[in-house]
């Protein structure tokens, strides 16, 4: 059985914020906590890429091996999701993780460290699917009732995928193959030496 | 800590006969306490890395019938591509 | 630490790493998140927000299908309903549209059922402070109030400002309520977003809308998209987009900023704001001077280019470098691309639309793709995606100052043709109006006001502090009533908070307080009316592709908010005219059934083909959305089989005659009774001699082999067609044409008689006969009813035939001015005066060096006050800001993050963050229009009514913009005027 896995065609995001808005929606995550983000390099500039992120589910997930009081546990299908009941909110999986997924809501005053939370995989935590007390704590559990999470199906332009990583990787494949075989990437460069994809022009440059 | 003081547990009344260091003798009186009434089982959970501690989640066993996954890749192929 | 800042060490650079939302999340850190969660501390906001409405498992779930209340794309909303609560959303995976897809503001509308924030009750303000009242309190006293401000000023004393936000329905019944009421003083966004574009682009061709649509974008070769940022604004749009991308079409982006659309683009040219006639016949003068044009399709299909020759000729490639900014190479390359790729298609928005020569810019556009050959084909087109959900239906059936429902216009022709629809006597209409004197129109003719254009929502502030001597009406406005616009999208914002405080009256229906609410100084007089949004009430909407969809009711109205439409009845009721007004409309309760409402619509909106969309074809089309092709938007199979989504207008005839909507405007290439078109027949048969009519070229299957005029009874008899009429046809077109009213003359003298008759019988058309028979016969000949005609490059009626470029009235290049200087100021113009060489003769660049342009962020819409008291979106944006140029920031001595003061040369000025960012050029600053609450550096907070304040709050651009109006139709002049920024 092949692992579950997000793929962020960088390709198709525009950067809308419709995964973290559509995780905030599903999952009702307080005010200072979004559990997915949208990260761009090179803002405003010539290259500007956007990618979403949240927690990787990794195979080997580094916050599991730092974990002082062992709360991880992963589905069968390679999902990373943890029990915030044991959770002391120490913090040292955001220290271990190499994405910036572990979040800590305020509580009381500003900084203030609670229980750890993070993305799912809308997998929800070890309590009874669906409940809620399974919903207060972690949000929805679509993958219980046969549903992907709501920040790929939501997404506004289908870059962001989840589901077996085997037919993500097969929709992705497809698409490279199909931009592949477009002016996009070699012929354009061909018949337009070094003018693609420029954003300054040049009386910017001579200013 | 705890690895030493498990088998001290185990073996509480034994030790009362081999009264001879003053270390042993402190140890023997704490566990002569414990034993009068000030014993509190010490439940810890005894972690090992990588081994979870929490709850079952009921998700784990639905998700390894199989049948669940089938409908997962069955949702990709219908809402993940263009269409 | 997180993966933004791990990202910034690792660049190294100060700001290098950080992009927009880093820059929003750390500078709300700076200002404390007491501030930024408005009034609660953190701790009572958490409590009071989080885990609301919970999904209960062993509670039913019902399943609601909706429209996405924001943008034009029509994306379809899934809602999970518990017990009449919302719990849960669900993707629309469906949607022949949308295919479940959200942007992060359709992925938030759930949040509408929390109704946090939102305005509960009536209120009025009692003294500086709200003061909650009853439904029945508040008609009672403000129906006293306005009926005495019509008594004694008239009816043109109120300004009725309707909504792109309204249903089909609401907004139709906005647009008549506002007739009944006697007055033209009506308006709705689509003046400030589009206006200039549907008096360009229909004077060009025929209807003023997007021709092809969102999805259809999958067949282009080229995509050149000229101030349009749709990555932000139509997110979902760029699903299509970047599928026609990965189909192998090459993408344009031409904008004085680098976009988020840009970043995707394979080009990007940037602009300097305001010179896109001057950038267009550049790309022209290469598609001239190369021979690139289309000389068939122009030859068949267009008239007037040879006058576009000349004006192009005067544009070689230094004098649009020299306007434009653009390098010669750059502006080459965009016009061999646009012609080696066809068809290519042309996407515009308000960067083309905002500036006094905005009905101008837009047929320039239009121009360009004409010779291209790129309107009425698959791929090409002039994509133009509107702002608001139901601007596209508003500006169609709705509230509009200049016309009634369905462009008919304001003549006496128009009217009866409406009271005939409304089964209202003529007569008894025109004495709801102010008919005791005439006033001079911009044409020099005098004329009663019910036929003359209203003062429109730009220059409503000008209504009301005007000198009314210099008004075209009977009197200043006294009262102002806002069903659904937000004032801080409206620009000369200090003006704004001054014309406010003079008004009698301020009465605001709406979901929430609104800006308008806050910004002036008012201590009485001020009524809030809690309006519920289209999620809360159901209707039809139209997309901007013309689609129309109906949405289902989510939930029930929150608190004690109620629909438009309700509202509407309630005046009604306390005005008198309910009976009238709702002659044909069921009434249950106080609610005016939607229903009936669509279908008065249908049997009067001819002209532009919503006849054939009953309720029951919408509902079907709802159910049955799965069988649409995601390309054509043909239904494959099904009860809808061969029907396009939504019955995109024009949708001719009665519904009985099941046409299948037109996908793509103009298209030639299917029969018209298959959604095929050519150019309308608006302009007359012939110009200068010259033959406006389409020659050797007609829709397949027509029945005639070449152009012809728009259709009459006349024409019909004359090609023998009449016969085909059904009896029960004939009826109706006899009563139309005013036969039937007068049988006795008959007796007298038949032959008289018969010739009276058949002179009248004559004269009703396409237009106005109510039977769709005269539609039917004719697309059953394969005609089109509205003729087949040449596009005109030349509107002779506008005061630039040829468009030409005019530099903004405040414009950084002053040295420009004498050569492309603006018009003479008018006396009169929509009953206002209307300034321009009187602003441009003063050279402001001196001091004001910068342009100043504004736009669309993704998680907020509009002026906002939906969008920032949405917790999910507005914890994504959480302070007002303004792009500024590093280079421009380091003249100025601005660092990035701090305060500054924006100030534009009418003085006003707004307070704000700076981000130094080289998405913009040098010399050119941006900020988003979606802020209010502030007003010149102070949170108006405290003047909310208690638990309203919007989560979000910050200065409204338009506090700093200044005058400027399109010279056809008012569109304010936003996308290009200046400004001087300061640190604070």
């Amino acid at each position: 059985m092949a692992r579950m896995k997000f793929l962020c065609d960088v390709e198709r995001c525009i950067e809308c914020n419709a995964c973290v808005t559509a995780c905030n929606n599903e999952h009702d995550v307080p005010w200072d906590i979004n559990r997915r983000h949208v990260v761009t390099i090179n803002d405003g500039k010539r290259g500007e890429k956007s990618i979403s992120v949240a927690c990787m589910h990794c195979t080997d997930a580094p916050c599991a091996a730092v974990c002082p009081v062992d709360c991880f546990y992963t589905t069968v299908d390679g999902i990373v999701l943890h029990d915030k009941d044991l959770c002391i909110g120490c913090g040292y999986c955001f220290y271990a993780c190499p994405f910036g997924a572990p979040q800590y809501p305020e509580q009381q005053a500003f900084n203030v460290r609670g229980k750890m939370d993070k993305c799912t995989f809308c997998a929800g935590g070890p309590l009874p699917d669906n409940s809620p007390e399974e919903y207060r704590k972690y949000g929805r559990n679509r993958i219980a009732e046969g549903k992907l999470p709501l920040c790929a199906e939501m997404c506004s332009t289908k870059a962001l995928l989840a589901g077996d990583g085997t037919l993500v990787s097969d929709i992705y494949r497809k698409r490279v193959m199909k931009r592949g075989g477009s002016m996009d990437f070699w012929r354009w460069e061909a018949a337009y030496p070094g003018q693609g994809n420029e954003n300054r022009s040049e009386n910017d440059k001579e200013k | 800590m705890q690895s030493l003081l498990r088998p001290a547990i185990n073996k509480g009344t034994d030790t009362m006969k081999i009264i001879r260091s003053a270390g042993i003798g402190i140890i023997a009186g704490l566990i002569a306490s414990v034993a009068v009434g000030c014993y509190r089982s010490p439940n810890t959970t005894w972690y090992e890395p990588h081994d979870y501690k929490g709850a079952d989640d009921p998700l784990l066993s639905k998700l390894e019938q199989g049948g669940l996954h089938a409908q997962l890749d069955e949702r990709v192929r219908a809402v993940q591509t263009d269409r | 630490m997180d993966i933004r800042t791990a990202e910034k060490k690792g660049s190294n650079e100060t700001t290098a790493g950080m992009d927009r939302r880093d820059f929003m999340r750390r500078s709300g850190l700076l200002i404390g998140s007491g501030a930024l969660l408005g009034l609660l501390p953190p701790i009572a906001m958490a409590a009071a927000e989080d885990k609301q409405n919970i999904p209960q498992p062993e509670v039913k779930t019902e399943f609601r299908r909706s429209i996405c209340p924001h943008c034009s794309v029509g994306c379809g909303v899934i809602a999970e309903i518990q017990n009449g609560v919302w719990t849960g959303q669900e993707p629309d995976f469906e949607s022949p549209i949308n295919l479940g897809a959200h942007c992060t503001k359709g992925a938030s509308v759930r949040f509408h059922g929390m109704g946090s924030r939102r305005l509960k009750y009536p209120t009025k303000l009692v003294d500086g402070a709200w003061t909650r009242i009853s439904w029945d309190q508040a008609i009672e006293e403000i129906g006293d109030r306005l009926l005495k401000i019509r008594e004694t000023s008239g009816p043109d004393a109120v300004f009725w400002c309707g909504s792109s936000k309204a249903s089909n329905e609401g907004a139709y019944l906005q647009r008549k309520f506002a007739a009944f009421w006697g007055s033209n003083n009506c308006d709705h966004q689509a003046r400030i977003c589009h206006s200039t574009t549907v008096a360009g682009v229909a004077n060009t061709w025929g209807y003023g809308a997007m021709t092809n649509s969102y999805n259809d974008m999958h067949n282009c070769k080229a995509m050149l998209f000229i101030g349009s940022n749709a990555a932000e604004a139509h997110p979902v749009a760029m699903q299509h987009v970047l599928r026609g991308k990965e189909n192998g079409a090459k993408m344009i982006v031409v904008d004085p900023r680098f976009t988020r659309t840009a970043a995707h683009a394979h080009l990007y040219v940037r602009l300097r704001p305001g010179t896109d006639i001057a950038f267009t016949w550049g790309l022209l003068w290469h598609i001239f001077e190369n021979g690139w044009e289309d000389k068939q399709y122009i030859a068949q299909r267009v008239w007037g280019m040879d006058r576009i020759r000349e004006e192009v000729a005067k544009w070689p490639p230094q004098e649009v470098e020299n306007v434009t900014g653009v390098p010669r190479e750059k502006v080459f390359q965009v016009a061999k691309i646009m012609a080696e790729n066809r068809p290519g298609t042309i996407v515009w928005c308000m960067g083309g639309t905002q500036h006094h020569i905005g009905s101008s810019i837009v047929r320039a556009y239009c121009v360009l793709q004409l010779a291209l050959g790129n309107i009425g084909v698959a791929g090409g087109g002039a994509n133009i995606f509107r702002g608001h959900d139901n601007v596209q239906g508003a500006t169609d059936v709705g509230p509009n100052c200049e016309s009634l429902p369905g462009y008919y216009g304001l003549s006496e022709g128009a009217w009866k043709h409406w009271c005939r629809v409304w089964e209202v006597d003529y007569e008894w209409l025109k004495a709801r109006f102010d008919n005791s004197r005439q006033y001079p129109t911009v044409e020099g003719k005098d004329m009663y006001p019910m036929f003359v254009p209203g003062i429109p929502v730009s220059r409503w502030i000008d209504g009301v502090l005007e000198n009314p001597d210099n008004l075209a009406q009977s009197s200043n406005f006294r009262a102002v009533f806002f069903q659904g616009h937000a004032c801080n999208s409206q620009t000369r914002g200090v003006e704004m908070k001054k014309a406010l405080e003079k008004l009698e009256l301020v009465v605001i229906s709406d979901p929430f307080p609104t800006h308008m609410a806050v910004m002036s100084d008012r201590r009485n007089d001020t009524y809030l009316l809690p309006t519920c949004t289209q999620l809360e009430t159901y209707g039809s909407v139209t997309a901007s592709n013309r689609s129309l969809q109906w949405r289902e009711k989510l939930i029930d109205p929150m608190f004690e908010a109620l629909p438009d439409h309700v509202i509407m009845y309630k005046f009604a009721k306390k005005f008198g005219f309910a009976d009238q007004l709702f002659k044909n409309i069921k009434i249950n309760g106080e609610e005016p059934l939607i229903e009936d409402l669509l279908r008065e619509i249908n049997r009067g909106t001819w002209t532009i083909g919503y006849t054939g969309q009953s309720p029951e074809r919408l509902r079907l089309h709802a159910q049955y959305r799965s069988t649409f092709n995601t390309t054509t938007l043909r239904a494959e199979g099904g009860p809808c089989d061969g029907e396009y989504y939504g019955l995109p207008w024009p949708c001719w005839g009665t519904p009985e005659m099941k046409h299948p909507g037109t996908p793509i405007l103009y298209d030639p290439s299917k029969p018209v009774a298959k959604g095929g078109l050519v150019f309308r027949a608006n302009f007359g048969v012939e110009r200068d001699g010259e033959n406006l009519l389409a020659e050797g070229t007609w829709s397949k299957g027509s029945a005639i082999e070449d152009g012809y005029p728009e259709f009459t009874y006349q024409i019909l008899a004359e090609l023998g067609w009449e016969k085909e009429l059904t009896e029960a046809e004939m009826a109706v077109i006899r009563k139309v044409s005013g036969t039937r009213d007068a049988p006795e003359t008959q007796s007298e003298g038949p032959g008289e008689a018969q010739a009276h008759s058949s002179d009248s019988l004559n004269k009703v058309d396409w237009k106005t006969d109510l039977s769709g028979g005269i539609q039917r016969v004719v697309i059953q000949h394969g005609c089109a009813p509205f003729g087949n005609a040449k596009a005109r490059c030349v509107v002779w009626t506008f005061p630039d035939g040829v468009p030409l470029h005019r530099e903004p009235l405040y414009t950084p290049r002053y040295d420009l001015v004498e050569k492309y200087r603006t018009y003479d100021d008018r006396k009169v113009f929509w009953r206002v005066p209307t300034r321009y060489w009187s602003i441009q003769s003063t050279d402001h660049s001196k001091k004001y060096p910068l342009a100043f342009i504004s736009g669309r962020l993704v998680e907020y819409e509009g002026g906002g006050a939906e969008t920032r008291s949405n917790a999910w979106l507005a914890k994504l944006q959480r302070d007002m800001f303004a792009e500024i140029n590093p280079v421009d920031a380091g003249n100025a001595g601005i660092q990035d993050g701090r305060y500054i003061w924006l100030e534009g040369p009418e003085g006003g000025r707004i307070k704000v963050r700076a981000m130094v960012t080289e998405r913009v050029g040098v010399g050119v600053v941006w900020t988003p229009f979606h802020f209010g609450g502030w007003f010149q550096g102070k949170d108006l907070k405290d003047k909310y009514p208690p638990g309203t304040v919007p989560y979000v709050r910050g200065e409204a651009c338009n506090t700093a913009t200044t005058y400027g109006y399109d010279v056809v139709t008012q569109m304010q002049e936003t996308k290009a005027t200046l400004c001087r920024i300061y640190p604070a």
